[in-house]
């Protein structure tokens, strides 16, 4: 009994009383959620007037790293696997669209077709790889040993197959122009195409949301709680797991096709372990589950990255480290996880002002 | 071809109309252990089949064989007359076999409501990932939320629920499918005395109308509920027969001295 109202009354809310995060647009109240992003969305778009150009620099390559956390979070996040070797589909886009400037050339044409097959082909190997591992009904943890394994081949290949990565030393990539192929093209760089990347991050975060919204993403999340129970119901979880690999393959490597672009070097490290893991310590404090959490943890961790290296020289990465520690023990939603315990707090403050003396003795 | 065989034929022809599960000589061995033991049953549609035993007499492994999360090592299994033995078990849950499990399996980081959602999108055909939200499930999860009656709200996360609610959530999540065959394992174990009744009315509706496989150690239960009755002792079948036959019968008592 009683049920329905209850949720209702969740839903909307206390009617009649702002939330203290909400913004009032066009006499329309705005919910907190739909208020911080829209927080987010205008610092990205107005970041170039306050930012220095570096930092704007900085920014470009994290919003890049971002969408490759998004393609992360729809495996960990949402399907429950976990991959040490995300990184051999950015790397392998990355590849595919330096080789192709460095040795055909650098006009639109070219680009464009770097960014497809920077994206349909790692996306095209990571359903291969999880279709032959999944169908073989491997484990979960087995998976993750495995793509391990994959990161480490991959950085090893690109160290050694010198003739075409240049080995060790890194791949120089020539400055890539865009514009319509035999009629018009232009460097693409600075603050035009750090305004891409906030465009290609948007759309990548609202793909990425379209898919856990839909029918298919809630299989993910099925999935992700309990996959005997999911098998037990109908659903064909080798299939589910297999796509949304694919998918989060594709995404990846087109992250890496705007990594090139961005920073017109790659060296083996790109497709190896240690990036694989930095893109799961991004999701992880920004908040699993959430996509919003990747794009969060990416940037912050960054640019934090970024400002203590250079006061704590080598010290930094131990200071990380502890930083990593005490989030991951005290806030284990990661970001995402404070910012919704800050909004419950105030709101729940808010609502015993409202109501003034309670007798509830649980408030 | 003889009058004989010609009048077996039919008769295997008429028995196969309304026999919805038919398994013959179901064998599952561990290594040298034989679980379940050369099994045969014929369930025809709209009966309430219980299976009963002492513990290890191999009824979940049956479960398991006929649900499919295990292959028999012998043996065939026919649904609505088609040989499914080689079926995968997604395949046969969207096929209408669905099952309840004795130790509850729940989604349990998502809302109720959200569970029976995702049970009923599973029965949905096929794998489709372009569609786009059907609203029918929601309604047949609000439905069913509606029938199973339990306390907590259709958005606690289903973690949170007590013991008698979980165990309705995973009957409900059973039927939400509209099962053709319901396999039930255990429906009532755990339940608090006080919410006995309230699920065993629940059940008796919900089951009035279906074909059910019922693994139960409740004994008058059981006695209650079902049309026929199969008595399994260390993987082999000892007894078959309607309720007075089975409590008559001395075998059946036997085992359940030996098993306890």
């Amino acid at each position: 009994m009683g049920g329905d109202e209850s949720t209702t009354e969740r839903a909307v809310g206390a009617p009649g009383v702002a939330s203290p995060l909400s913004v009032s647009v066009a006499g329309r109240e705005l919910s907190g959620t739909t208020a911080l992003a829209a927080l987010g969305v205008g610092f990205l778009l107005f970041a170039p007037a306050i930012l220095a150009d570096y930092l704007i620099q900085i920014l470009t390559l994290s919003l890049i790293f971002a969408l490759f956390a998004i393609s992360v979070d729809l495996l960990w996040g949402y399907t429950g696997i976990l991959t040490f070797g995300h990184a051999v589909f950015l790397g392998g886009g990355a590849y595919l669209m330096g080789t192709l400037l460095e040795a055909v050339g650098t006009g639109p044409a070219i680009v464009y077709a770097g960014l497809a097959a920077g994206t349909v082909l790692p996306g095209l190997l990571g359903l291969v790889v999880a279709g032959v591992l999944f169908s073989r009904g491997i484990s979960e943890d087995y998976f993750t040993i495995i793509t391990l394994a994959l990161a480490i081949i991959a950085e090893q290949i690109a160290v050694s197959w010198s003739s075409v990565t240049n080995g060790a030393n890194g791949l120089l990539v020539p400055p890539a122009r865009v514009g319509i192929p035999g009629v018009v093209a232009t460097e693409l760089t600075g603050v035009p195409f750090y305004y891409l990347c906030v465009g290609v991050l948007l759309a990548g975060y609202l793909v990425a949301r379209r898919i856990v919204d839909s029918p298919f993403g809630r299989a993910l999340v099925a999935i992700n709680e309990n996959e005997t129970k999911a098998t037990a119901l109908g659903y064909d979880t080798e299939k589910y797991k297999t796509l949304v690999f694919g998918v989060s393959s594709g995404m990846a490597g087109f992250a890496g096709t705007l990594y090139v672009l961005s920073e017109r070097f790659i060296s083996p490290p790109l497709l190896g372990f240690v990036q694989s893991t930095d893109v799961l310590i991004w999701v992880l404090v920004g908040g699993r589950g959430t996509l919003v959490g990747g794009i969060l943890g990416t940037i912050s961790l960054r640019f934090f990255e970024n400002t203590i290296s250079g006061a704590l020289a080598f010290s930094w990465i131990l200071v990380l480290g502890i930083v990593l520690i005490l989030i991951v023990l005290l806030f284990p939603e990661g970001l995402v996880g404070v910012v919704e315990v800050a909004r419950e707090r105030l709101r729940d403050r808010r609502d015993d002002e409202a109501t003034d003396h309670s007798s509830d003795p649980d408030l | 071809m003889t009058t004989t065989q010609q009048t077996e034929t039919n008769a295997a022809r008429v028995e196969s109309a309304n026999t919805l599960l038919r398994i013959e000589g179901l064998t599952k061995t561990f290594g040298s252990f034989t679980a379940v033991d050369g099994v045969d049953l014929s369930v025809p549609d709209g009966e309430l089949h219980s299976i009963i035993g002492p513990n290890g007499a191999g009824k979940t492994t049956l479960f398991n064989m006929i649900a499919g999360s295990l292959r028999p090592t012998a043996g065939t299994i026919h649904f609505r007359g088609t040989d499914i033995t080689a079926v995968d078990q997604d395949e046969r849950a969207r096929r209408g076999i669905s099952r309840a499990f004795q130790i509850t399996q729940l989604f349990p980081g998502v809302t109720v409501h959200e569970n029976l959602r995702l049970a009923a999108q599973a029965s949905d055909q096929r794998f489709n990932p372009l569609a786009t939200r059907n609203p029918d499930h929601d309604d047949r999860a609000r439905g069913m939320l509606d029938d199973l009656d339990v306390d907590a709200r259709p958005d606690e996360v289903a973690a949170n629920l007590s013991h008698g609610d979980k165990k309705k959530l995973e009957i409900g999540m059973a039927l939400v499918s509209d099962p053709t065959l319901l396999l039930l394992d255990e429906p009532t174990s755990g339940v608090a005395e006080a919410e006995l009744p309230a699920l065993l009315e629940f059940l008796t509706d919900a089951v009035a109308d279906l074909t059910v496989l019922l693994i139960e150690h409740d004994v008058d239960l059981v006695l209650e509920l079902s049309d026929r009755i199969t008595v399994l002792d260390r993987g082999e079948v000892i007894a078959r027969g309607d309720p007075e036959d089975i409590v008559a019968d001395e075998r059946v008592q036997n085992a359940y001295m030996g098993g306890y």
